[in-house]
């Protein structure tokens, strides 16, 4: 980067929005993929819209890449630096700007971390429905780009349906500002096409959200099955009987076991095969009932022992141990490859037993965590990334288990998004033509293919739909192995 | 009708497609995808605008004929209505564009499962209409609105390609959500082929409770009481006629909840007309239905904050007023959205009924209250739409409508810009 | 991997971190900055890149490393169990033997670390200094001279009296029937600043029926060094604590519990098989050491003891109502040594203790040992909006249960012109028994 152009992104951000030295930039190389790293060029932190659309204007006319980044917590690589890349970092944005509870919507800051926005509100008998299991960390802006999910999606909807409004920064620097919370678009719907849209089509600076009346009543069960096939069977039972728990979370005997050894210890039988994890939230009449409706479910596939939370205190425990799942694998292995693949509920056992066997057969250590309510299963295989070998084997099997999943009438991911991680694996799901229909969004909201370039959409499948010309700082990039 | 547009009207007929000559252009009824398809390459090769329709109910959304030359064939998709799959252990519905929405109300019913939207006049909306119109039904009050359920869809491009968006699964992020685009976009973007829905449970009972007000506020603020309760109705609709204000709640579930739900609404609301199951059911649609008894009157819709509607209704009803008009409404008042109906003779002078929707345009907009046309006279609709088509969020519009049909081959009916 | 790399990184330890980012949002200054190189897993990610000879242990590195401050709020939100204090202890010890010093700032870090802090004449005279210095306005005047150090020392809490500044004696019988014996450590700087903490924390013992012995020539535990970079230091340290409590035993020979009423002291001391676990001569007596090592409230919450005090409270109670109180978890105590629930039990056996939850009690006040006067700056930063919490709270008393932490909230609390009172959490319960409270 020529020295202009940096002395006018430090006039912009002050020295406490930028970094620059070598060393520091060196902690933004991955996300919470780490198998893919690339050094940013420099990582710049505004604090406010006005901020982030004077950088992208000055990006813009230096024809710099741009990559958002939130809390750095997404597993598909969608905030990996690119070469030559500038990594905006919404980490300095971190302000609850408004909360309307008679409207029932807060505008929040990007950086916002997702857990504060419930907390936010929590006065007001509100809460902020998705909650991926990173929500502590996570931003909402890092949500907003991959359309987060999280196991009470399965009742309230993925990102995308809790998004109002939104106040974007545009690839060329300006403001587009849709903040203004309204039950329908005016005109195409812009925030539904951008949320999830990975950070190519530019960087959410302000996010009005839609906040949720907090239930009634709510019961959190705890089934353990002496086998993880009959807890897939319970699930896919529960949905074909339409019952509608907001959860439905499934635990295999490794993952139970690492999270019982962690500071998140919920209690989980340590010796259980697996462990179906159930919230059932409404009216306290409606609970009861399908609590009635489901116990003969989980009975009949044989389910050994059936707990239910006796306060808010076990229950949190019981989601705590849940949602430190991920992290605690660090006790099996240095690095941690999460899949995402979804499939048709009715396929559950099916495709959790093929992935099982897909990584026994190439040696790997592989557990399962997963929101079997929306069939959206995450086989973690644990391996250290210094044994080049096991990354191999580990890839293959990751391709092998997206494979499987397309072939069902499955896709590649559910919440975590495309990112570097699956680009590839986009063919299989997707022609020729619908992956061309993908590219023409892109090139009318940046026409450039400056923001978040060579992510999610496989790289020939770009290079042949190509319409306009590209800066030459890019090609390098799009080039990318 | 224009000339080119009856030119390639004969030769589609030529080749086998049905088409007819009902209104202001010729309306082509495909019978394949192929034929979809031939329709489109045809119409791109010649130059032609083409505007996909189902069965054209909801044409006055758009009013193809307020942009001179927006259309010279419409493409209905009626006669493409199979169901493709209804999977009823995984709750999703598959569907091609021409299925009519009532029928596949029915098809899914049969597995417990209820379809969202539940739009008015379901038999006579399809598929793609309702996608394409983006419209909900009273029960987004619940479920939210239609564009939040759509899985995945199937569509043609302008240049005849057809390409896939999304999925048939009930979450899924691979890819951009571009059937969130196509929901709403009316056509202006592709054509629907065929589109995925997410479902419901059937509930186990119904209950509706009707009480009336002599205002808006007092009506609104019942509605707001109900809010206020530990429920989720399954739709919420205020029905305004003259000095009669109807609030209508509907509850929808498991039995004994509803039961309780029903009492705690009647303790809330007072004196309450209360109905229960088929009785519900039956009010329920009658509810949804009642904008058609407005019949071709001019209607608007408000689109506003949920706490802004009372001074949106009351400001509407004082202009009104002053004019010699006495307006309906029909809201839905969790969504912050009402339609208004002019009754009487306002539009039959086009020159001040302009006038008049302009100014009641400028009033309300100080609010943040949105005046979209509903069904108003073509001059109407071309002074009402979008006014700001400068600014980045226009600007996002049409270079998306120049990217995804640089040719201009579908029908540009003054939306989503004026350009 | 080099030689160097090696040694100034635990790798093994950085393993563990699977790169969730977890730890993000509870890191103080992560929050202050928003840098990622400023958090947990940032730091860790430096360290693993540094043992992996991908970046050189440069000058940027060793001020990311000291900039934290070891509050350890990360270690509670970890999943994977990563041991980031230890992770800390290490990296630091190796910069700081490899790196050179200015002069100055070797003899002032000798002066403290080697001199000061091991010898309680030492310890007195600089206290009575600081003291003079107060009481004659000499700090007033020489304040700004000093920048920002002289303005929190301006701030600094008076220094006792002299006859407030006595040790405790070698016994402290038990308030009726003796039921059992413990020893107490007195600290460092406790008997200078906080005698009357130590006081308290006897007279509560005795209200529970425990006689209260202390080690008469013990002064340091070496937690500070430990902190800061001097591993050597503290493990010599360590061996004589070690040798001083072990000297005190029951009448069956038993060595005693020890309580300690300083939640950073005691994180250390329970830690000692680990400071040890290369020294074959005193791994075992250490790792016993910290077994039986015990915090003040967890000592005292434990069932019996409780139901003791307890009825002694009830003895004594004038249940005047107190002031609206909240109690703010010390670091070390809730994330080190993880007691949480011991603290606010103990409150509430206190008939008419009104206690108000502190909005993020957990997170650090920016004290952290001597972070205070080696980064004034960034530790009042990190204390300002645990000031706007307390000020939502409402609270007219401030409880914590360590020295640092103490001092901390009364300089910031000074410096800010609020009316709250900082208590240990020993006084409000020795205040409970005397009937001397509010």
């Amino acid at each position: 980067m020529d020295r202009r152009t940096l002395d006018r992104l430090a006039s912009i951000v002050g020295e406490a929005g930028i970094v620059a030295d070598r060393m520091r930039r060196l902690a933004y190389e991955s996300d919470g993929l780490t198998l893919e790293r690339e050094m940013p060029e420099l990582v710049l932190l505004p604090r406010d819209t006005d901020e982030t659309a004077r950088c992208m204007r000055v990006l813009h006319e230096a024809g710099i890449p741009v990559v958002p980044r939130g809390a750095g917590t997404g597993l598909s690589g969608g905030a990996t630096p690119v070469p030559g890349g500038v990594t905006i970092g919404t980490a300095r944005m971190r302000d609850v700007l408004e909360v309307n509870a008679s409207d029932r919507y807060a505008i929040v800051q990007a950086g916002v971390v997702n857990i504060a926005i419930s907390r936010a509100c929590a006065k007001h008998g509100l809460f902020y429905a998705p909650d991926p299991s990173s929500q502590k960390a996570c931003t909402i802006g890092g949500n907003v780009a991959e359309n987060a999910g999280g196991p009470h999606c399965f009742r309230y909807g993925s990102t995308t349906r809790h998004v109002l409004g939104l106040v974007i920064v545009t690839a060329e620097g300006e403001v587009l500002d849709l903040s203004h919370p309204v039950a329908d678009p005016d005109g195409y719907d812009l925030i539904g096409l951008f949320t999830g849209s990975e950070g190519m089509f530019g960087l959410a600076t302000e996010i009005t959200i839609q906040l949720t009346p907090m239930p009634a009543a709510t019961q959190t069960l705890l089934a353990i099955f002496p086998s993880l096939d009959a807890a897939c069977e319970s699930v896919t039972d529960i949905i074909a009987a339409r019952l509608e728990p907001s959860a439905i979370e499934i635990l295999d005997k490794l993952t139970i076991q690492a999270v019982e050894a962690s500071v998140f210890a919920a209690g989980y039988p340590t010796d259980a095969e697996a462990v179906l994890l159930l919230d059932i939230e409404g009216g306290e009449l409606e609970v009861e009932t399908t609590v009635k409706g489901i116990e003969p479910i989980l009975a009949r596939h044989g389910r050994l022992e059936l707990r239910s939370a006796r306060d808010a205190e076990e229950r949190e425990r019981l989601w705590a141990g849940r949602k430190g799942a991920f992290g605690a694998m660090g006790r099996i292995a240095p690095d941690l490859y999460v899949a995402d693949v979804v499939v048709p509920r009715t396929r559950l056992r099916e495709i959790v037993r093929l992935a099982t066997d897909e990584c026994t057969k190439r040696g790997l250590k592989m557990s399962n965590v997963f929101h079997a309510g929306d069939g959206n299963l995450h086989p973690n295989i644990s391996y250290d990334r210094r044994d080049p070998d096991e990354v191999e084997r580990v890839l293959a099997a990751g391709r092998a288990i997206m494979q499987a999943c397309v072939d069902v009438g499955g896709s590649l991911t559910g919440e975590h998004g495309v990112g570097l991680e699956k680009q590839e694996q986009m063919k299989l799901l997707f022609s020729p033509a619908d992956l061309a229909a993908m590219d023409l969004a892109r090139v009318a909201l940046d026409p450039d293919r400056r923001m978040n370039p060579g992510k999610m959409l496989p790289l020939r499948a770009c290079m042949e739909t190509r319409t306009r010309p590209i800066p030459g700082g890019m090609r390098a990039e799009e080039a990318r192995p | 009708m224009t000339e080119s547009g009856s030119a390639l009207a004969e030769t589609l007929a030529r080749d086998g497609i049905e088409v007819s000559h009902e209104g202001a252009y010729p309306i082509a009824a495909p019978a394949s995808e192929a034929e979809v398809v031939a329709i489109v390459e045809r119409a791109a090769r010649d130059g032609l605008k083409v505007l996909p329709i189902g069965l054209g109910t909801k044409l006055d959304f758009c009013r193809p004929e307020a942009a001179e030359g927006a259309c010279d064939l419409a493409l209905s998709m009626r006669k493409l209505r199979d169901v493709v799959a209804y999977e009823p252990g995984d709750g999703t519905l598959t569907a091609r564009a021409g299925a009519r929405m009532g029928e596949l109300a029915r098809t899914v019913l049969a597995g417990g499962h209820r379809l969202t939207p539940d739009v008015p006049h379901p038999d006579e909306a399809t598929l793609g209409g309702v996608l394409g119109a983006s419209q909900s039904g009273p029960d987004r009050t619940r479920f939210g609105p239609v564009r939040h359920h759509v899985l995945g869809v199937r569509v043609v491009r302008s240049d005849g390609t057809i390409a896939k968006s999304g999925g048939r699964l009930v979450k899924n992020v691979t890819g951009f959500d571009l059937h969130r685009l196509y929901c709403g976009s009316r056509g202006t973007l592709c054509v629907v082929l065929e589109a995925s829905l997410r479902l419901f449970a059937e509930p186990e009972r119904e209950a509706a409770l009707t009480a009336t007000y002599p205002a808006a506020r007092p009506a609104l603020e019942a509605a707001e009481a109900v809010r206020a309760l530990p429920i989720a109705p399954l739709a919420v609709t205020l029905e305004g006629v003259d000095e009669d204000f109807r609030l209508h709640v509907f509850l929808a579930g498991h039995s004994e909840q509803v039961r309780w739900e029903a009492d705690e609404v009647e303790r809330v609301l007072g004196d309450a007309e209360r109905r229960d199951d088929e009785g519900a059911r039956c009010h329920r649609a009658l509810v949804r239905d009642l904008g058609r008894r407005n019949g071709r009157w001019p209607a608007f819709r408000m689109v506003c904050l949920p706490s802004q509607l009372p001074s949106a209704i009351d400001s509407t009803r004082d202009f009104a007023g002053a004019r010699g008009l006495q307006p309906r409404f029909l809201a839905q008042p969790f969504a912050g959205i009402v339609d208004v109906f002019l009754p009487g003779d306002a539009a039959t002078e086009p020159e001040s009924f302009v006038a008049l929707a302009s100014e009641l345009r400028d009033l309300l907009a100080p609010a943040e209250v949105r005046l979209d046309p509903l069904a108003v006279p073509a001059a109407v609709h071309r002074a009402l739409a979008r006014t700001n088509d400068e600014g980045p969020a226009a600007r996002w519009m049409t270079r998306l409508r120049e990217s995804f049909d640089p040719a201009g081959t579908f029908a540009s009916p003054l939306f989503p810009c004026r350009a | 991997m080099t030689m160097d790399s090696e040694t100034l990184v635990d790798y093994a330890r950085s393993l563990d971190c699977i790169h969730c980012g977890l730890c993000l949002d509870t890191c103080p200054t992560y929050q202050l900055t928003g840098r990622e190189s400023s958090s947990p897993r940032g730091r860790i990610h430096l360290m693993r890149a540094v043992a992996e000879d991908r970046i050189e242990a440069n000058a940027d590195f060793a001020e990311e490393m000291d900039f934290c401050l070891v509050c350890r709020h990360c270690e509670s939100v970890c999943p994977a169990g990563v041991e980031f204090g230890a992770m800390m202890e290490f990296t630091r010890d190796a910069l700081a033997t490899r790196a050179r010093p200015g002069p100055l700032a070797r003899l002032a870090r000798w002066l403290g670390f080697r001199v000061v802090l091991p010898s309680r004449r030492w310890l007195r005279l600089t206290v009575t200094l600081l003291g003079l210095a107060q009481r004659t306005g000499a700090l007033r005047i020489a304040a700004p001279l000093l920048g920002l150090r002289g303005r929190m020392l301006a701030s600094f809490p008076r220094v006792p009296s002299r006859a407030e500044r006595t040790p405790l004696p070698a016994s402290t019988p038990a308030q009726g029937p003796a039921r059992e014996s413990a020893a107490v450590l007195e600290g460092c700087v406790m008997p200078e600043l906080y005698g009357r903490v130590n006081r308290a924390t006897v007279r509560s013992l005795a209200a529970a029926g425990v006689e209260s012995r202390c080690a008469p020539d013990h002064v340091c535990c070496g937690a500070l060094h430990a902190h800061n970079g001097d591993l050597a230091g503290a493990r010599t340290l360590a061996r004589g604590t070690i040798a001083a409590f072990d000297a005190l035993v029951d009448d069956s020979g038993a060595p005693l519990p020890i309580v300690v009423n300083s939640a950073g002291c005691g994180a250390h001391m329970k830690e000692y098989g680990r400071l040890l676990a290369d020294d074959p001569e005193w791994r075992e007596r250490a790792a016993a050491f910290g077994a039986r090592t015990r915090d003040f409230a967890e000592f005292l919450a434990e069932p019996e003891r409780r139901e003791r005090l307890t009825a002694a409270l009830r003895e004594a109670a004038d249940s005047a109502p107190t002031r609206p109180t909240t109690y703010d978890d010390p670091c070390h105590l809730c994330h080190g040594q993880g007691i949480r629930s011991e603290p606010r039990a103990l409150l509430d056996c206190i008939p008419g203790v009104e206690l108000l939850e502190l909005e993020d009690a957990e997170s650090c006040c920016g004290s952290a040992g001597i972070y205070s006067l080696l980064r004034p700056q960034d530790s009042q930063d990190v204390l300002d909006s645990k000031l706007a919490a307390l000020r939502a709270s409402g609270a007219e008393v401030l409880v914590t249960a360590n020295p640092g932490c103490q001092l901390q909230w009364e300089s910031g609390i000074r410096r800010a012109a609020m009316d709250v009172e900082v208590v240990h959490l020993a006084e409000v319960v020795a205040r409970a028994i005397d009937g001397s409270g509010d």
